[in-house]
């Protein structure tokens, strides 16, 4: 019968090619004769085979990643050196000539937003990199009776990524009471292993959105930023030609009901009329002012959401820290074996005591006799 | 690996066209949903770009991005709320019967003995390999390896029993 010297683990090994050459061909030399460990085997394979039946098609479309653009290494050169400096003071000059002039302008326009109201103030609306400008929304906002010009109700989404989410959410406040806004909701998240998250709805002056979303801005990294604007000028003029109808209507009906001189059914029914013109001027005051306010206050809708840690830690551990963790380990093993030893001694030494003081006094007992006993046998 | 390294662009895709086969059946037996595990799948050769200096030439590369894998799914783990934690769906093609029975036998599993199973089965990682991935010796691989094997075939024989 042949010896059984192959460890269990080797028949995998065996299986997989993972044995050395020299061992490899002993375990092979073994298992064509051991019954017990062919079973093995075949049990192994079986489970390789059913294991292989949990197939995972890949998509067609997967794409490879978008890598992010590297700036090709400059090298330096005298030439490189001259031409980029003189370049630099050309754009530099450049941006003087146009700025200054600008400058000027907007100081001028600084002024006439202190007095928005102003009937000198003659500056045409106009929109700046995506989002009004202060002084073109100053413009915009004209108030009763007559409004001149556009209005634009502005709705503006962002999604933030702070790094210190409390922090932001104190400074967002602070920025708010600043700026006279304030904020119309506030859910706060947090769940355990997920970044923080706040979903908020901001209620800013129109005039200010610029400042405060610039502001806001520097609070974290912006992932996701949309302005939506609408323009109710028309509806405005629309409802104020309504309104302005209205109130003549009413002003007529008055006059009427003043001078009654036909039958008490014509005056109930010019009461009527009355009531129902009030009831329509008051109905189109109240949209006329949900208007002024989305015009007046542009609505922000802020997600900010904490900065995830994500773990990726790829590179090899070090020889060092390898060195450094045996260490630790070595030092954890001793303390644990020491600390070991005085809780068994501790749990176990009075018993341990005990019994040891009771044998070793009965053998001192016993001893004697017993080797009297042996003696006198002998 | 050393070309792309050294920033050839066409050497990166190379490598994801050889690579993204693999990877994308790593991360989608340990996530629910398909369309996240596509976007894991993208952020692993991601990181990959980002990190390629910390690759080292003698190592290996299948390695590497195994390490790079491995920690970005068990990243995802940890984001997951435990609560919403979907259970991996079955694959379309196979048994769905015998694949669901396969993937409850995995999932008895201790996880330590799992992995390695996983990186043999499904990736055909190397013992050696395997090791330098979980950071353990090539003896607990081997180990580790046996018993998940043995513990396996207690759990599948239900499956030959329906089978035969």
């Amino acid at each position: 019968m042949e010896k059984h010297f192959v460890e269990p683990e080797e028949l995998q090994a065996y299986l997989d090619q993972e044995l050395d050459p020299g061992r490899l061909s002993e375990v092979q030399r073994h298992v064509v004769h051991c019954e017990e460990c062919s079973t093995m085997i075949a049990d192994l394979k079986r489970v390789s085979s059913t294991l292989q039946r949990w197939e995972v098609a890949t998509p067609p479309n997967l794409k490879p990643p978008v890598l992010p653009v590297e700036k090709p290494k400059a090298s330096l050169s005298w030439t490189r050196l001259a031409l980029t400096l003189s370049g630099a003071t050309a754009v530099v000059l450049l941006i003087a000539a146009i700025s200054i002039p600008n400058l000027l302008r907007s100081r001028m326009s600084v002024n006439q937003a202190a007095h928005p109201y102003d009937s000198t103030a003659t500056s045409q609306p106009g929109v700046a990199g995506g989002i009004a400008s202060e002084e073109a929304v100053v413009k915009r906002i004209v108030p009763n009776p007559a409004p001149v010009g556009r209005m634009i109700s502005y709705q503006v989404s962002m999604t933030l990524e702070v790094k210190e989410f409390d922090q932001a959410k104190s400074r967002l406040r602070e920025i708010m009471d600043a700026e006279g806004g304030y904020m119309a909701q506030a859910n706060f998240v947090e769940t355990p292993n997920q970044p923080k998250r706040a979903n908020l709805v901001l209620r800013v002056p129109a005039v200010k959105l610029a400042t405060i979303l610039n502001q806001v801005r520097e609070l974290g990294r912006v992932r996701e930023e949309h302005l939506n604007s609408e323009e109710v000028t028309e509806q405005v003029v629309d409802l104020e030609a309504r309104l302005h109808n209205a109130r003549s209507t009413e002003q007529r009906l008055i006059e009427v009901l003043n001078n009654r001189t036909g039958k008490v059914g014509d005056i109930l029914q010019v009461e009527q009329e009355i009531a129902r013109t009030r009831e329509q001027i008051e109905r189109m005051e109240a949209q006329r002012q949900n208007l002024m306010k989305r015009v007046e206050m542009a609505n922000v809708t802020l997600t900010l959401v904490e900065e995830f840690k994500a773990e990726l830690q790829p590179a090899p551990v070090g020889t060092l820290t390898q060195l450094w963790n045996a260490t630790v380990d070595g030092y954890e093993s001793f303390t644990g074996s020491v600390l070991g030893l005085i809780l068994f001694v501790a749990r176990y030494g009075l018993t341990l005591a005990f019994w040891g003081g009771l044998c070793w006094g009965t053998w001192r007992l016993v001893r004697r006799p017993l080797k009297r006993l042996v003696q006198s046998g002998e | 690996m050393t070309a792309f390294k050294s920033g050839d662009g066409p050497a990166f895709r190379e490598l994801f066209d050889r690579y993204k086969n693999p990877i994308y059946g790593f991360v989608r037996r340990r996530v629910g949903d398909a369309a996240r595990a596509e976007d894991i799948t993208q952020d692993i050769f991601l990181a990959l770009v980002q990190r390629r200096n910390g690759y080292e030439v003698r190592s290996s590369f299948r390695t590497y991005l195994y390490r790079i894998a491995m920690n970005r799914v068990a990243s995802e783990h940890r984001r997951d709320n435990p609560a919403q934690k979907t259970e991996p769906e079955p694959a379309a093609s196979g048994n769905p019967a015998v694949v669901h029975q396969v993937r409850e036998a995995l999932g008895q599993l201790d996880p330590e003995q799992r992995e390695v199973v996983m990186l043999r089965e499904y990736q055909g990682l190397s013992y050696q390999e395997i090791a330098q991935v979980l950071n353990v010796p090539v003896g607990t691989v081997r180990s580790r390896l046996f018993r998940a094997k043995l513990a396996l075939k207690e759990m599948l024989a239900p499956v030959w029993v329906e089978g035969a």
